[in-house]
């Protein structure tokens, strides 16, 4: 209690703070910076471990001897499919592939609602404003012969491809042949569903919904006639050809929910077991493991992991379980040209390892970690480890924080002033009635030059501001639908009326400052301290928060918001300033975030303009994707930008532009009793 | 300056009706608006807003139960007071619609009386300073309250309640807060006025309603023996003694009043154990943002009692060292016990703490001998921000863990006693420097300094 009662040991820690503010604060960033790049290096992260010791990993014997299976239907889904290519799924075809191997097997048709034209019909629908998508999900339950089906695991399978909308016939091939294989066992101690689900996420969404009895306004869905217990776990499987390369392991889920580390964990180690290569984000662990390229390489794969889990979107089907509390991964089976390949008969062990380590769970998964990064697929840097650089980078806030808490309503010579120090003030003898009435001196309109005679910063004028940039970001909020109903009705693309939604609040509240200056918010020098304090503690709050909910999110929001937000202050090279909140604006960072992407994952490079090019329409997919992304499955990231960190930006940005010179148009003294 | 000029220029108050109209107005609307969207029901969920006492989805089970002729007593899930059971099931029996209005109606007429405290205790202040002033330091003048200083007082607290956030939501949310809020605060005003049969009634119903209120009889009583005896106030003098057993004496022939008339629907006492006792024994331990349910979870059950004793006695006891410190300040005692329920208490909510901080601005004359007011500001914001976040983490996801979700209830705690103990330092630090002057001297002739140790 020392620092909050004592005075002495208070002002001495008041002085150290304001004394030595600005390499403090360049100290801790850099510090915090440097700590969290060097998380990625081998010394300074953990190796990953098995915390629950119920999985028992690779202690049975693989019995999967049935490729021959996957092999014969896939090929035989691949000739239906080109028969009727980019038709609907052989609904009736998958179901009597499960039907013939003796499980209950159902379907479940959905109607989505897509508020806005989704990436996929626009070209097809034109100008459509709702879009319905309609689609069938197929599944399979193997009923455990030990147990009375209160307990479930999940195998499912898109039916198309994510990306590249290839049909995803190798993994249902896969699943069959793994289906008829553990039909055959009588140690199953949980319900297995084998699950195909149409247009992915959304039937993946509908699946989910409709088994949790959740309901959503916009996807409508018939009820489930199957069901089994609670689902434990979930594996998702893409396969890109029969023969595969390597594994690409897939965490970062809905909002950037990551899977307990136990059953990534277990996935790795069972591959290698199996001597499948598993790669994270198409990343190869690095051998040596230690060293100068080493840390690149983790460096890289854990940008890459920390860039996906803050766009908050799923990267595979896996990601909508863990919304539902259950640990999923989804396991992308690629063929990469050059390499030793690997067949269904080692991909079907693997399968086989998990599921068999999966039922041997007596409780839900909760010993091993839930927040973490990957450097490698086998080294970890938890939460405990992450944290404290992040709090050394939110510490230069509050390191800013505290100084301007200290010289607001301080007589002390001016931080911002330097040598000019003399305030001209304007006194105005409009008085409130909270004044102490005894400064006979002010007369209307009577200049002085103020030395000694201060006043705090006035509380009232944060309202109109804090509020003003609230409703702007509310604006910005439900302005990509407006605006899309709004260009329904005047003929307008419905993309472009979305995308001119969601930039349109941007642009036009860069303009807010004009507005604000000219009005009688003007202010004195400590008023302006107290708006720049506020605006940094309304940041740090939401950066805490957002960390708190998506790490990456609130890392590389703070990594580059925190610096320049830290150094605005009104008036002087006020260009420079507005380039560098430009940069971190959310549009700038999602600009700089694209870019450092495609640095990362493109290889070829073509030139100047067309690298800007491709940048500029990866942006816009990411927008686009983001709202849609909003309204369809609930990711809360576009949301998050547009209520929190863009309102708390143009703060900032209306303090850069606050015109400081103005007349002082109240005097108020006194003014913390009221 | 001598005295007797001061004492001519006995300060006015006269409080600004000025934007009331507005206050009531937006702060009506803004209830309204929240109650009609679809939030309501997400709000009514919200562990931070309604505890198992005040939630209103108990209430809505309870009054089932009724429906059926079933006492909702004789189960686990309802705690509300009898008497507050009846009066929604009228309402609920006369129509519907009427519970949304009549929690808005109680929020106004708490904001009234919130209001109506302001003006008495300005008065009372004005008052006893003026009573004080010839013992005050000449140099003390500055110091002084002024009429014009506190005509926004009224108003401000006003705002501070119907336009708080937390209030707001906790309105939309039905909780019953509100109703506890009304009580309180019509005990406040009762006290305030000093009368005696009103004051014991109002304490009374405020502790009938929820339990903590019965340590406000001690500084109401010795208000209202001073007020009776003045100066000649004493814990000795057998008239003081006389006038504070009178008060005590009156509040619990209230107290066993309303007993008596909650016997009556159900002919029998076990409400009694369902809502005092309840709220006594903290057997929910449903997280909630108090300091009870982590601790008593995570504790061997054959320790329960004692901790549940500690626990308990931690909420009330600070009433004794406050009765003798603050011996000439009751009102500001009243006040401050207010907060410390709003904390220590086993179910608390977040209009509890909303009906304290409504009470703030008529010490604002005290503010500026705060030291931690920035810092507790921004504790308040994080933890509100950062408790439905960390929630959501936990119950949902399964990510995150009961500790995040405890330290944010700890550090909501720890920003209120902070707050609490920072204006007993500053009003204690002001009256010492009415007495020694604004810029007392040590011997040598150095500023001293304060120190809180």
């Amino acid at each position: 209690m020392g620092l909050l009662s004592d005075p002495k040991s208070r002002e001495r820690f008041s002085r150290i703070a304001a004394k030595y503010n600005s390499p403090l604060c360049v100290l801790a960033y850099v510090v915090g910076v440097v700590w969290f790049l060097a998380l990625a290096y081998k010394p300074f992260n953990h190796r990953t471990y098995f915390s629950e010791n119920a999985l028992l990993p690779g202690l049975v014997e693989g019995k999967f001897r049935t490729e021959n299976v996957a092999t014969r239907i896939s090929q035989a889904m691949k000739d239906i499919k080109d028969v009727s290519k980019d038709g609907p799924m052989p609904v009736a075809w998958i179901v009597n592939q499960f039907r013939g191997l003796g499980l209950d097997t159902y379907t479940q048709e959905y109607i989505q609602t897509i508020p806005v034209p989704s990436a996929r019909q626009s070209e097809e629908q034109g100008k459509e404003m709702f879009v319905q998508l309609n689609g069938t999900n197929v599944y399979a339950i193997l009923r455990a012969p030990r147990t009375a089906s209160t307990e479930a695991i999940v195998l499912s399978a898109p039916y198309k491809h994510y990306l590249n909308m290839d049909h995803n016939n190798h993994a249902f091939g896969l699943m069959i042949a793994l289906a008829s294989h553990f039909r055959k066992s009588s140690y199953w101690s949980k319900d297995i569903i084998f699950l195909l689900v149409d247009y992915d996420e959304i039937g993946m969404e509908a699946w989910l919904q409709e088994y949790h009895y959740t309901k959503s306004p916009l996807l409508k869905s018939s009820p489930l006639h199957g069901r089994s217990g609670s689902i434990q776990a979930a594996i998702n499987l893409e396969l890109h050809s029969d023969q595969v390369s390597h594994f690409n392991v897939k965490l970062e889920g809905l909002n950037g929910l990551l899977p307990n580390l136990d059953l990534v964990n277990l996935v790795v180690q069972l591959c290698g077991r199996e001597r499948i290569t598993v790669k994270l984000h198409q990343q190869r662990d690095t051998f040596p493991s230690e060293g100068w390229p080493a840390f690149q390489q983790n460096l890289k794969t854990m940008s890459l992991m920390m860039l996906h889990q803050a766009t908050g979107m799923p990267n595979g089907l896996h990601g909508l379980f863990l919304r539902y509390h259950i640990e999923a991964v989804t396991l992308e089976g690629v063929l990469e040209p050059g390499r030793s390949t690997t067949g269904f008969y080692r991909m079907g062990r693997v399968l086989e390892g998990v599921f068999r380590s999966l039922n041997n769970l007596l409780e839900r998964f909760h010993q091993s970690f839930f927040f973490y990064l990957l450097p490698a697929s086998d080294r970890y840097v938890s939460i405990g480890m992450y944290m404290p650089p992040f709090g050394l980078i939110l510490l230069v806030t509050a390191l800013k924080i505290s100084f301007w808490a200290v010289y607001i309503g301080t007589p002390d010579p001016d931080p911002w002033d330097g040598e000019e120090n003399v305030v001209i003030e304007h006194i105005h003898s409009k008085k409130t009635g909270d004044g102490q009435g005894d400064n006979t001196d002010s007369k209307r309109g009577v200049t002085k030059i103020r030395t000694q005679n201060y006043s705090d910063g006035d509380v009232w004028s944060l309202v109109p501001v804090v509020s003003c940039c609230q409703v702007a970001g509310f604006i910005a909020s439900i302005s990509p639908m407006v605006m899309t109903g709004l260009g329904h009705l005047f003929g307008t693309r419905p993309y472009q009326a979305l995308i001119t939604g969601a930039t349109g609040m941007f642009f036009a509240s860069l303009f807010m400052p004009k507005c604000i200056t000219r009005n009688r918010l003007a202010c004195t020098v400590n008023t302006l301290r107290l708006w720049k304090c506020a605006a940094l503690v309304l940041q740090a709050i939401i950066l805490a928060a957002t960390a708190a909910a998506n790490f990456s999110l609130g890392m590389l929001l703070a990594v580059t918001m925190v610096p320049v937000c830290a150094m605005v202050r009104p008036g002087k090279l006020r260009f420079l300033q507005a380039v560098l909140m430009l940069l971190v604006s959310p549009l700038g960072l999602l600009v700089i975030y694209t870019g450092l992407y495609l640095l990362l994952t493109e290889t070829e490079y073509h030139g100047v303009v067309p690298s800007a090019m491709h940048l500029c329409t990866v942006v816009y997919y990411n927008i686009l994707s983001g709202v849609i992304h909003g309204y369809v499955l609930g990711t809360w990231q576009y949301t998050l930008l547009a209520l929190a960190v863009f309102p708390n930006w143009l703060f900032f940005w209306c303090i850069v532009f606050k015109k400081r010179d103005v007349p002082v148009v109240e005097n108020k003294e006194e003014k913390k009793t009221s | 300056m001598s005295a007797e000029p001061r004492a001519e220029q006995r300060p006015q108050f006269r409080p600004v009706p000025k934007a009331l109209k507005y206050i009531f107005g937006l702060g009506l609307g803004a209830r309204a608006v929240l109650m009609s969207s679809h939030l309501a029901g997400w709000l009514q969920d919200r562990l931070e807003l309604a505890s198992p006492v005040t939630s209103w989805t108990r209430m809505t089970e309870g009054l089932s139960l009724l429906d059926h002729g079933i006492s909702p007593y004789e189960g686990d899930m309802f705690h509300e007071t009898p008497l507050v059971l009846m009066l929604f099931y009228c309402l609920s029996k006369i129509w519907g619609g009427l519970i949304p209005i009549f929690f808005l109606l109680v929020d106004l007429v708490t904001g009234c009386l919130v209001h109506e405290v302001g003006t008495n205790v300005c008065r009372h202040l004005l008052e006893k300073q003026g009573r004080h002033v010839k013992s005050y330091s000449t140099d003390s003048l500055s110091l002084l309250l002024t009429g014009k200083q506190l005509n926004s007082v009224p108003r401000l607290m006003l705002g501070a309640y119907l336009l708080n956030p937390l209030t707001i939501a906790s309105c939309a949310a039905y909780s019953t807060t509100g109703l506890h809020n009304l009580v309180i605060a019509g005990a406040l005003l009762a006290a305030v006025q000093g009368n005696r049969l009103l004051a014991t009634l109002a304490t009374a119903v405020a502790s009938y309603q929820c339990v903590y209120p019965e340590i406000f009889i001690i500084p109401v009583a010795m208000y209202i023996a001073q007020l009776e005896q003045g100066s000649r106030f004493s814990f000795r003098d057998p008239d003081s003694r006389l006038s504070l057993l009178q008060t005590a004496g009156g509040h619990f022939s209230w107290l066993g009043f309303l007993w008596a008339l909650s016997f009556l629907p159900f002919g029998s006492m076990d409400w009694l154990y369902s809502t005092r006792g309840f709220v006594m024994l903290a057997p929910d331990l449903t997280p909630n943002m108090g300091l009870f349910w982590y601790f008593f979870t995570e504790m061997f059950e054959h320790f329960r009692i004692f901790f549940l004793c500690v626990f308990q006695l931690n909420a009330v006891f600070y009433v004794i060292p406050l009765a003798v410190k603050l011996r000439d300040h009751p009102m500001f005692h009243l006040h401050l016990l207010v907060g410390l329920t709003a904390v220590f208490k086993s179910y608390p909510t977040f209009g509890d703490a909303a009906l304290f901080l409504s009470l703030l601005p008529v010490w604002g004359h005290c503010f500026k001998y705060m030291r931690n007011l920035f810092l507790v500001v921004c504790m308040w914001l994080y933890s509100i921000v950062l408790a439905p976040v960390l929630w959501h983490l936990w119950i949902y996801y399964g990510s995150a863990n009961a500790n995040f979700f405890y330290a944010v209830t700890l550090a909501y705690a720890t920003a209120q006693i902070f707050l609490l103990t920072d204006l007993l330092y500053a009003f204690l630090r002001r009256e010492f420097h009415l007495r020694h002057g604004p810029a007392p001297k040590e011997g040598q002739g150095m500023p001293i300094l304060m120190n809180l140790k």
